[in-house]
């Protein structure tokens, strides 16, 4: 083990001494800690914006006044979706997830203001973050400090002398192998690190702080991943040329290509529809019925009728509830599920949609990483459905006590409508937001921690191949 | 030794590399599929333009039966402008997704309604975020790969292997020399690469000739970009591995690290305009709105004798969409300014950055870039502003509109301002042609260091 460490520190020593390699990675951190600050920055003005959006569609709610119930459900509210104090580190979907849904009847309306809105061709090159330096530029750093650490003829010569010298191959690839993941290590425990005050400045909760753990633990896991595969491919090929041009082309492919063509072959094997297919599939439904031959129209009318022998009357007018409001629950509650059916049926298609471009970590490490980075962040699309949800609860729950009330008054004589105000009927329903719990969301992204011990098996694995390889040669 | 006798021997060096062939298989291959997206997206998208125009025509059928009653109002139906796809399409999704297609006119509504009812795109997030695999990010972020992969040692193969001295013995000028070797490089990997694009785009249905060939000039100026970068590269590096590394560094930074650095510097500047404004003007709305009725109530429009076709009510109605607008218009305005503001400097930065300024044309040739939609919603604006005009020509004139009239109402149809070759390619063109100079020009300075071993 001693010897094990004695070779890691002289690797250490090599690599501080090419000092190209520790000015880049104190460029790229630097850059990464300017992004955690600004995002940070941004989150916090975002917070502020959200909470004052929230406190005027209250007051302009309230401000309504005494008018017909069903008028204020037409009117609607905005819900301002949470600002998530982890997106400084990883925005992951937050550009492409909308910031607040608007409520009304009748219809469920899906996020809106998403950021990446209203942009120009440089929009489609976003995403720089710390998350994304760990991800795509921290194993580039480690490659080209890692490719030539037993390969190339000047390291090569140093290796023969090392071996002859009694030290077993499995202490040499082992120690270059400490060395490259204590560097690596050290670059991603300063970019977490970072991240920390620029959290800490938005009131953090400790949710957040064990995300932040769960996601540098999963980190190291990647990292060390990049280090062994490195060092094996440095070990296995003589010429530094072929063990560069092998792991730049793992790097490009792993880190760049898969990650944009897994999600493309996703939608190809599981496509979404678009925004008119499915609001026609949710009209036609509505009316029809889910089998296509139960018409709203005549389920309305067969309630109207159990209403009228219940009460034993002949006129709805003569009903002792307001058939009005009576309708208006149906229609909302008809709606609501045909609603709910449809968008499940969506989640459904993106979460198998996930699924297959899970299949793609296979020949990709950060395929998984991805997923469990902006999970334990809050911003994938699990954290933004719970959102959703939390809405959806309240909306449904809003309107239908409006309709609660049209139907619980019957018009005053000569009057067309039972008038009430919004603030006093409303008081008790409260939005209550939705968060996601981290054994939640650990239980849903095991598969993804699973890949990546897996991954990391199998280098460190290579990483002894390639020392049972030299240590053969020898 | 003649510059086309070194561009023969570059050009058989290159022939008899296997990784070549499977450089451009891969490039095909992944062509083909990227081109297969795009022109999936836009069937997909044409179906969605389908389904659109089929509700309007159900609108328009439930509007006449109101004008065969001859119902007392002006009975003009809500419309819904759609942005079609152009011939080049499937090249790149651009911006399309990031802006509505389609619009909502109707005469009375105001002018936040245009876009109020319009869902964005409800494709998963997670995809989304992913970025398109369209033929656009095939050309941008891998064909520099493909040319620097076999570029990357135009000079430094030499200098390790003793050759270089030997040539440079020879009454040859370095410059002409090195830009031989390029020439012919580009020859071999250039034109078969702009080749399979445009084959893949064509078998995609991006057959306009005119498209076609704005593509293929596009793709031969960045391409000429990037073997300019190979050219510096091989003039600096001595040897192939450096050469290696510092193309795969400029291909990071040029592709990739400059173009998010520079929006993350946009978004600093300019931010995005967040949720904020939607509520005030909401409020904003209101209080009109309120201020209106409370004004109506206090001072009802005198009743006529004998009373007019259409009831003054929907005059009222009228007047007060108009005033609620030109009330609110500053306030649009201003949001507006500073959204254009955003999207201006966006556009700016493009012209540092080739690899933006090669995505930016490919969006236009494609007529998926932001200054289309832009025109689609400023169109859309119009339709509904003559709408509005058409709608008081009937009031004022108290003529209810016959069945012939509704019949026969103007159509919305997206008048296209430019074509492939508009001016915001051509600013693109000149951006590459301009940082590929410049880079020659560097190369010139530095081609002495071609003769140092």
């Amino acid at each position: 083990m001693s010897q094990t460490l004695r070779v890691a520190a002289t690797q250490l020593s090599l690599m501080w001494r090419e000092r190209r390699l520790p000015w880049l990675a104190l460029s790229v951190l630097l850059l990464a800690g300017a992004s955690v600050a600004t995002n940070a920055a941004r989150l916090s003005s975002q917070a502020e914006e959200r909470r004052a959006v929230a406190e005027e569609e209250a007051l302009l709610w309230d401000r309504q006044g005494v008018i017909d119930p069903h008028d204020a459900a037409h009117v609607g509210r905005a819900v301002p979706a949470p600002v998530r104090p982890l997106a400084a580190f990883d925005p992951g979907l937050s550009d492409f997830l909308g910031t607040s849904v608007f409520i009304e009847g009748h219809a469920q309306n899906p996020a809106r203001h998403r950021p990446i809105e209203g942009g120009a061709a440089l929009s489609r090159f976003g995403g720089f973050s710390a998350a994304w330096t760990l991800q795509i530029v921290a194993p580039l750093l480690i490659i080209l400090a890692g490719f030539a650490t037993m390969s190339g003829e000047i390291a090569r010569a140093r290796l023969r002398q090392e071996l002859g010298a009694g030290a077993p191959a499995s202490v040499l690839v082992g120690g270059r192998l400490v060395a490259l993941a204590a560097a690596a290590g050290l670059l991603a425990l300063v970019m977490i690190g970072v991240s920390l005050p620029a959290m800490l400045l938005q009131g953090v909760s400790g949710t957040a702080v064990a995300g932040l753990a769960a996601i540098g633990g999963a980190y190291a896991l990647y990292l060390l991943v990049f280090c062994a595969i490195t060092v094996a491919a440095s070990g296995l090929f003589a010429s530094a040329r072929t063990a560069l041009v092998v792991l730049l082309g793992f790097w490009a492919v792993s880190t760049l290509l898969v990650p944009r063509v897994a999600p493309a072959v996703a939608e190809t094997l599981e496509p979404t529809p678009s925004a008119p297919e499915f609001r026609a599939a949710v009209t036609e439904e509505a009316e029809k019925g889910v089998d296509g031959h139960d018409p709203a129209d005549e389920r309305l009318n067969a309630l109207r009728d159990e209403l009228l022998a219940r009460y034993q009357v002949s006129d709805v007018e003569d009903l002792p509830v307001n058939f009005r409001g009576v309708s208006l629950q149906f229609a909302e509650e008809n709606s609501t599920q045909t609603y709910n059916r449809h968008f499940e049926q969506l989640y459904a298609v993106y979460h198998r949609q996930a699924v297959v471009q899970r299949a793609f970590a296979v020949i990709s490490p950060t395929v998984a990483l991805q997923p469990w980075s902006h999970a334990f962040a809050g911003t994938d699309f699990g954290a933004h459905l719970a959102y959703l949800r939390g809405v959806e609860d309240y909306r449904y729950r809003l309107i239908q006590t409006l309709n609660q009330e049209v139907a619980a008054n019957k018009p005053p004589p000569g009057e067309r409508y039972h008038l009430a105000d919004i603030a006093t009927i409303t008081r008790d329903v409260v939005y209550t937001p939705r968060v996601e719990r981290l054994s939640e969301v650990a239980g849903a992204q095991a598969p993804n921690l699973a890949i990546l011990l897996v991954w990391t098996v199998l280098a460190i694995g290579l990483a002894a191949v390639s020392a049972l390889h030299l240590g053969r040669r020898s | 030794m003649s510059s086309f006798a070194i561009a023969g021997y570059e050009v058989r060096r290159l022939l008899r590399d296997r990784s070549l062939p499977a450089l451009l298989i891969l490039l095909l291959g992944l062509g083909a599929y990227a081109a297969w997206n795009g022109a999936d997206w836009v069937q997909k998208r044409e179906a969605a333009i389908g389904l659109i125009k089929a509700g309007e025509q159900a609108g328009l059928a439930d509007g006449r039966r109101f004008v065969v009653r001859s119902y007392p109002s002006v009975i003009l139906p809500v419309t819904q402008p759609v942005l079609p796809p152009v011939a080049m399409a499937p090249l790149s999704v651009g911006q399309a997704d990031a802006y509505p297609f389609t619009a909502e006119t109707f005469p009375l509504a105001d002018s936040t309604w245009l876009f109020k009812r319009v869902w964005a795109d409800i494709g998963s997030p997670t995809v989304r975020a992913a970025g398109r695999f369209d033929l656009a990010f095939v050309v941008v972020f891998l064909l520099p790969l493909v040319i620097l992969v076999t570029t990357y040692d135009l000079w430094s193969h030499e200098r390790e292997r003793g050759v270089a001295a030997m040539v440079l013995s020879q009454p040859v000028a370095v410059g002409p020399l090195i830009a031989a070797k390029a020439l012919a490089r580009g020859l071999v990997v250039l034109l078969p690469s702009t080749a399979i694009i445009l084959a893949v785009a064509g078998w995609a249905g991006a057959r306009e000739p005119i498209g076609l060939t704005a593509v293929a000039l596009a793709v031969l100026a960045y391409g000429g970009f990037w073997l300019a970068v190979a050219v510096i590269i091989s003039l600096v590096a001595r040897r192939s591995t450096e050469a290696a590394i510092a193309a795969g560094a400029v291909w990071l930074l040029v592709v990739v690290m400059a173009p998010t650095l520079s929006l993350a510097a946009v978004d600093l500047a300019a931010p995005v305009p967040e949720m904020r404004f939607a509520t005030d003007l909401k409020a904003r709305t209101t209080e009109i709105a309120e201020r209106q009725r409370l004004f109506r109530a206090a001072n009802p429009t005198p009743v006529r004798v004998p009373a007019p076709r259409i009831p003054d009510s929907r005059r009222d109605a009228y007047a007060d969409v108009v005033a609620l607008d030109s009330e609110v218009a500053p306030m649009i305005a201003a949001h507006q300014q500073a959204r254009d503001a955003r999207r201006h400097l966006l556009d700016t930065v493009r012209f540092f950055l080739p690899s933006v300024a090669m995505q930016d044309a490919l969006d236009r040739i494609a007529g998926s870039d932001a200054d289309r939609a832009l025109a689609f919603e400023n169109q859309a604006r119009a339709a509904q502003w003559e709408l509005r005009l058409l709608y008081k020509d009937y009031l004022d004139r108290d003529a209810l509109l016959t069945l012939a009239e509704y019949d026969n109402l103007p159509g919305f149809r997206f008048r296209e301002s430019g074509g492939p070759f508009q001016a915001g390619v051509l600013a693109d063109l000149a951006a590459l042609v301009v940082a590929t100079l410049l880079l020659l020009v560097a190369a010139r300075v530095l081609r002495g260091q071609a003769a140092t071993p």
